[in-house]
């Protein structure tokens, strides 16, 4: 966990806010995306790859990502309030959406057959930001952890539904990268292939 | 006609080959992943009990990807779209080609039928309308419309490769299809942004991207 202003009540109240506010939409089943309303893990797709759904290798990998997710909300958590208005208030979207890709993959473990371990007190984010340049290149890369990492574990996931629900996270964060990159000055879209 | 070449033209168009809207671009290879998957009969157009394989999913990823190409290409012909929203997403042109040509060598080596372009906007639009896209080539009033099927295009496009992530069984396309639906994504960003005044909160309001399927 950063340390240095902002932290605290006020941050911790963020999160509780934006952990409530996804929570209950992904309760509600809003597994929204752009123009289908379900996920596979919230619509209990069929599965292609085998007929038990159980899959430790899944478990694990869905894991790993777990975590990372939770540190970029803390990252978003300790940034948000370091960024110009009209940066933050996206940022605040960025971070419930982040938030629910934790739901998301919590629902994907579950599925897989596991079980989510617990949120962790706090999740280390490295030295805070000095100015607005620093903090958009921090949260770009988390991102830039998290697409890395999707990209290299979804050829592994064994389910099918878990693959292609982990594809509509992926879609996200490479959404998030390219207007961080966007707001950083830097081209938004440099490459056909994510990577 | 195989069965393979009637999957491919059941709902696309098929020609020789050519990709979409002149040269294609050099792109870099998919990395190996890192674990198996699919058998030699799966990663084919056909799998071994009849179904579809990975070529002939990858095929339907192909020929929207054709279309998109396409699509850029007629919309900037159009030329409603001009100054900074037009430079704001001139590369996806390019950058949708680079699609085509590393989706058409994937379905050429798992052994199924590409797709070419649409062989007019006529065509185009029939298959827009297949895709239950409203938006129609060479009837683009203002800007507005041009953006408008623009992101009904990319979000067709990110539709029919997670469908075809549901479906795929060889690590090498699983992830080449990932990469093309995340940079779709950033597309449908990027032209939702122009379309919403540059409102960055507007431009990617979902946390989960799955496209139109």
């Amino acid at each position: 966990m950063v340390s240095g202003e902002g932290d605290g009540p006020s941050r911790r109240g963020l999160l509780g806010g934006a952990v409530a506010a996804a929570g209950g939409a992904v309760l509600a089943g809003c597994g929204a995306s752009s123009g289908s309303a379900k996920t596979a893990a919230t619509a209990g797709q069929t599965q292609t790859s085998g007929s038990n759904p159980s899959s430790p290798r899944d478990v694990a990998l869905l894991a790993a990502a777990l975590e990372l997710e939770r540190r970029t909300v803390d990252a978003y958590v300790a940034c948000v309030p370091l960024l110009s208005k009209t940066n933050s208030k996206a940022a605040a979207l960025w971070l419930s959406e982040e938030v629910q890709h934790t739901g998301e993959l919590i629902a994907l473990i579950r599925q897989a057959g596991g079980k989510a371990a617990p949120r962790a007190d706090s999740y280390e984010i490295g030295s805070m930001p000095r100015n607005q340049a620093q903090t958009l290149a921090l949260l770009a890369s988390f991102e830039q952890l998290q697409v890395s990492y999707y990209l290299r574990i979804m050829p592994q996931l064994r389910l099918a539904t878990a693959r292609a629900a982990v594809g509509t996270i992926l879609n996200c964060d490479a959404q998030h990268i390219a207007l961080l990159r966007l707001v950083q000055g830097r081209p938004a879209v440099p490459s056909a292939f994510v990577t | 006609m195989s069965p393979a070449q009637r999957a491919a033209t059941r709902r696309e168009l098929l020609t020789s080959g050519a990709a979409a809207g002149g040269a294609l671009l050099a792109v870099p290879a998919v990395a190996a992943a890192a674990s198996g998957g699919g058998t030699a009969a799966s990663r084919g157009a056909r799998s071994a009990d009849g179904a579809p394989g990975d070529g002939g999913h990858l095929a339907r990823v192909l020929s929207m990807s054709v279309l998109a190409a396409y699509v850029y290409e007629q919309v900037f012909a159009e030329g409603v779209l001009t100054g900074t929203r037009r430079r704001a997403v001139s590369s996806f042109e390019d950058q949708e080609r680079a699609h085509v040509a590393e989706l058409r060598r994937a379905v050429l080596d798992a052994g199924a039928t590409v797709v070419g372009p649409p062989s007019s906007t006529v065509v185009a639009n029939r298959y827009l309308a297949h895709r239950q896209i409203p938006g129609r080539l060479g009837q683009l009033q203002s800007p507005e419309d041009a953006l408008d099927l623009l992101i009904d295009v990319e979000r067709s496009s990110i539709g029919s490769c997670y469908v075809a992530l549901l479906r795929l069984t060889g690590p090498e396309t699983i992830l080449l299809v990932a990469r093309i639906m995340a940079n779709d994504s950033q597309h449908e960003a990027l032209v939702t942004l122009q379309r919403h005044a540059l409102k960055l909160a507007a431009a990617a309001p979902y946390a989960l991207v799955s496209g139109s399927h």
